[in-house]
């Protein structure tokens, strides 16, 4: 891995206030230099599909815009003044301070002027988001841990533990392009075997009123390979949560059903009620994946069959092991690109060699994914036939280049697409990239002789 | 390390004046090794006195302000209360770090000299 990084997957750690901003009514304000809100933005929000500002986003975000006189005098007058003025502007139920880089550099006390702010009543939790402590995806779990130890313990003092009910820690939004309907059929998913979910972000989540309900799951579900697992601990710490750690992200039949199983295990849920679930959506998705039986014998020769996978842990696992196991995918090549642990990479590996032993050796740490191109378009070429690759828009011409590979963007940036409810996620999520991926047979044109490719 | 800050002040002990409406600065001496810095003088700007748009403010006038340039280019520092994106941009480009402030000025002279010492910068790197 090299200091400098071509083609970005990932912001630093200030991009968490995407995941303020993905709580309903959640409001950043950043003590950082002047734009670096507005690039985060840029590349988590127009580059996630074209997300949008939503409500208190882009253009709306309260910034200190930090300059030599802070560094030199200190930012936290600045910073006050522009707490105090977003509070009086912007209508929100939870104000999350982060400081960027300058801020970390000079060591204006962020959690000190929260504390201050919330001894008097309003909702404002402080956090050190500056970027050398790491990615976003650090990020995120560096804001969720702030918002729990200093609003919710502040707001919740006991636990009055409700059984059937459940917080979700899973994808990180935005980030995860698809986090809108990922989260909404998450959610609707552990309903459906009868469970009360905090799903805690968009649309599904009734915002901070879910937040402050933290304490009172019956468990807590982290649904990610390591994204979530410091939370997890966290609340086990504070409030005896247990949870329950579900590495593989369900896309497809059979993930989503071990998935349902073992949730339903663990929360003690009788077992006809989530097994009446679980055939209800089996049923339907393979009234559906019968008709996709016909397309894949009549372009037989046209289908790709080995895959490679750039994309963080949580959908890369999961998008890839659906391709595997249920579409008879030959694994060539993972790259894991949201730089976790040195032992949580030892985990990560052990996860894929699971799914199939034709991981091992093939499972790389990379972030920058022009090295990752390099290294696929060199295989490519050497095994001189069609694949699929699990990317994002950066690979484009390095799939139309290398006979004719077919790209699903699974990870950001996405700019060439519009993503709004679309996601991969559970049963209906495993036909849409079905869907996708298969669609791509035809981007080229139509495809009129079937009994010999000519391709 | 010896350099001069410039500090626009109608009181004589608090930053308290816009760069638009600064007509008097307090130049001050200060020795970053030592730790010391004492008033060296009082100096008034001369301005195009025909300016009378902006109720009064020059920060607006590209030449004036280059001409207040001018007048500090010995100083390292400039500090106002407030000032503009641009008339910061042409003091900077002749030399001067403008820094906003309504402090004391030794609190601010004090705050400098931590600052230097910190990043142990050198004359030839400022002036860049």
């Amino acid at each position: 891995m090299s200091s400098l990084v071509e083609q970005a997957k990932f912001t630093c750690a200030l991009g968490a206030m995407q995941t303020v901003l993905a709580i309903p009514r959640g409001i950043p304000i950043i003590h950082a230099g002047p734009g670096c809100a507005s690039r985060q933005f840029a590349f988590l929000s127009s580059g996630a599909g074209y997300q949008g500002e939503g409500y208190a986003g882009g253009g709306q975000i309260s910034c200190t815009n930090s300059s030599q006189s802070e560094v030199i005098f200190g930012g936290e007058k600045k910073l006050r003044a522009t707490v105090e003025g977003t509070l009086k502007v912007i209508d929100g139920d939870l104000y999350v301070i982060q400081s960027g880089c300058t801020a970390g550099i000079i060591g204006d006390d962020i959690g000190q002027v929260a504390a201050d702010f919330s001894e008097q009543g309003y909702p404002v939790v402080g956090v050190d988001t500056a970027g050398f402590r790491g990615n976003n995806y650090k990020g995120h779990e560096l804001v969720v841990n702030a918002i729990i130890e200093q609003y919710v313990a502040a707001q919740t003092k006991q636990a009055d533990v409700r059984q059937g009910l459940v917080n979700v820690f899973s994808v990180v939004p935005f980030q995860d392009a698809y986090w809108r309907g990922d989260l909404e059929e998450i959610k609707r998913l552990l309903t459906g075997i009868g469970l009360e979910v905090n799903i805690l972000f968009g649309n599904g989540s009734k915002g901070v009123e879910e937040w402050r309900d933290i304490p009172n799951a019956q468990f807590n579900l982290v649904l990610s390979p390591w994204v979530g697992l410091s939370t997890a601990k966290l609340l086990e710490r504070k409030y005896k949560t247990p949870y329950l750690h579900y590495p593989v992200f369900p896309v497809g039949l059979k993930e989503t059903s071990r998935f349902l199983r073992e949730v339903g295990r663990f929360a003690g849920l009788p077992k006809a009620q989530v097994e009446g679930f679980i055939q209800e959506e089996e049923k339907r998705y393979k009234s559906y994946f019968v008709s996709f039986g016909d397309l894949v014998s009549d372009f037989g020769c046209y289908l790709p069959y080995h895959l490679y996978t750039a994309a963080d842990s949580i959908y890369g696992i999961g998008a890839s092991r659906f391709l595997i196991e249920e579409l008879g995918f030959t694994p060539k090549k993972f790259y894991d690109i949201d730089a976790p642990a040195q032992k949580t990479e030892e985990d990560i590996k052990e996860i894929l060699q699971n799914i199939d032993e034709r991981y091992t050796g093939n499972v790389s740490f990379e972030y920058d994914n022009r090295i990752i191109q390099d290294e696929i378009r060199k295989e490519l070429q050497e095994e001189k036939t069609r694949a699929v690759i699990l990317g994002s828009s950066w690979d484009k011409e390095l799939a139309r280049e290398n006979f004719d590979s077919i790209l699903v963007r699974l990870s950001i940036p996405v700019t060439d697409k519009v993503i709004m409810s679309k996601s991969y996620a559970g049963y209906r999520g495993g036909l849409t990239l079905i869907e996708d991926l298969y669609s791509g047979l035809f981007d080229d044109g139509m495809i009129t002789n079937t009994t010999h490719a000519d391709h | 390390m010896k350099y001069f800050v410039a500090a626009a002040s109608g009181n004589g002990i608090s930053v308290d004046t816009h760069f638009g409406y600064a007509r008097t600065y307090r130049i001050i001496g200060v020795d970053d090794e030592q730790g010391t810095w004492e008033t060296q003088e009082t100096r008034n700007i001369s301005l195009n006195d025909e300016l009378s748009g902006d109720g009064g403010c020059f920060g607006h006038d590209e030449g004036t302000i280059a001409g207040v340039a001018e007048q500090l280019k010995d100083c390292r520092y400039v500090l106002v209360e407030k000032i503009g994106a641009r008339p910061q941009k042409i003091l900077q480009r002749n030399g001067l770090e403008v820094l906003e402030t309504d402090m004391k000025i030794d609190d601010a002279v004090r705050k400098i000299i931590q600052y230097q010492k910190k990043h142990e910068l050198s004359s030839e790197e400022e002036k860049n």
